[in-house]
């Protein structure tokens, strides 16, 4: 799975900065997807994944305790979610300061493979993890101590299809 | 990018009601707090399930934000990882006091002053402000003059 998206900055907290990725041709972010999908905003536990994620903005960080490890050993794919509604949210987290967040739903099936839609979530995450990898290796962009990317944040496929 | 339709979104999602926010504050709070009790001590959860006498996946579950457990579940994390989880903050700031961990802000006087003939000392640079912390027991041997039981701190320009 290959595509052109951009990196833009979605919620700037006390203890972290949140971003998330358009992909090119779509109308909205993957993490306004998300949030405006209403099989999850109308989820029972919505509101707990509203106080944890802006108590990981403001007060917590994006500690590692309050997220899944998913995807492939060495990435950054996590799923920030909430167990008891099986809501999952897909993220690149980086860093305490730092996560990327991408699209996700309700789990109701063992594993995220059996589900087209989240299996697509997470692959999609796979791909970003790969060129933020690529373009931090090659300087292309960088982040500060405080969890901020700088750099060019347009990531053309062309430029990591082959790398 | 609809950048209207974001913002819409993202309006909503702020304003969104949380009902039981002190909860799930409180459950992140002490999920937050034995992880950080984990760290110091170097501890697995495996660790500190066989050291607390209880289940993995409780303290699992405790330390994911999702748990609600009793206070004989935290007494016994506590007792495991010899530190408090939750604390009455009145009673633990007083036995602090005691032990003389911390000297609570009401203990503290501060003030700032710039630089004058009559404070000359090699402490001060002309010009300079500084503010000064100390202790308000030793505030009538120490009042106006630099010793070691003064916090001296520049102030930022």
């Amino acid at each position: 799975m290959t595509f052109s998206f951009n990196i833009v900055p979605f919620y700037e907290g006390k203890r972290a900065n949140f971003y998330t990725i358009i992909i090119e041709g779509e109308e909205l972010p993957e993490g306004d997807k998300f949030l405006s999908n209403e099989r999850v905003n109308t989820n029972s536990h919505f509101n707990k994944l509203k106080q944890v994620f802006f108590n990981l903005l403001n007060r917590f960080g994006a500690r590692q305790q309050f997220f899944k490890d998913e995807g492939l050993a060495g990435d950054m794919v996590n799923a920030f979610y909430v167990r008891r509604g099986n809501l999952r949210w897909y993220c690149l987290r980086w860093s305490e300061q730092m996560v990327i967040f991408g699209n996700g739903g309700v789990k109701t099936v063992r594993a995220t493979q059996d589900d087209p839609y989240l299996k697509n979530c997470e692959y999609s995450l796979r791909w970003i993890d790969k060129c933020l990898t690529i373009a931090l290796k090659e300087g292309k962009i960088s982040v500060s101590g405080d969890g901020k990317l700088s750099g060019d944040l347009r990531f053309n496929k062309e430029d990591y299809i082959n790398l | 990018m609809d950048i209207n339709k974001s913002k819409q979104i993202r309006d909503s999602f702020e304003a969104l009601e949380v009902e039981e926010s002190r909860f799930v504050d409180n459950q992140m709070f002490v999920a937050a707090q034995i992880q950080n009790g984990l760290e110091r001590k170097g501890w697995s959860q495996n660790k500190l399930s066989r050291e607390s006498g209880l289940n993995e996946n409780v303290i699992r579950q405790i330390i994911a934000g999702e748990g609600n457990p009793t206070l004989k579940t935290i007494s016994a994390i506590e007792q495991a990882l010899n530190e408090e989880v939750i604390v009455a903050p009145d009673f633990f700031m007083e036995e602090l006091e005691e032990k003389g961990v911390i000297i609570s802000e009401s203990n503290y006087m501060d003030f700032s002053f710039r630089y004058t003939e009559e404070l000359s000392s090699s402490m001060f640079a002309e010009g300079a402000e500084y503010s000064f912390e100390f202790n308000k027991k030793n505030r009538d041997q120490v009042e106006y003059i630099p010793s070691d039981n003064m916090h001296l701190l520049p102030k930022a320009s």
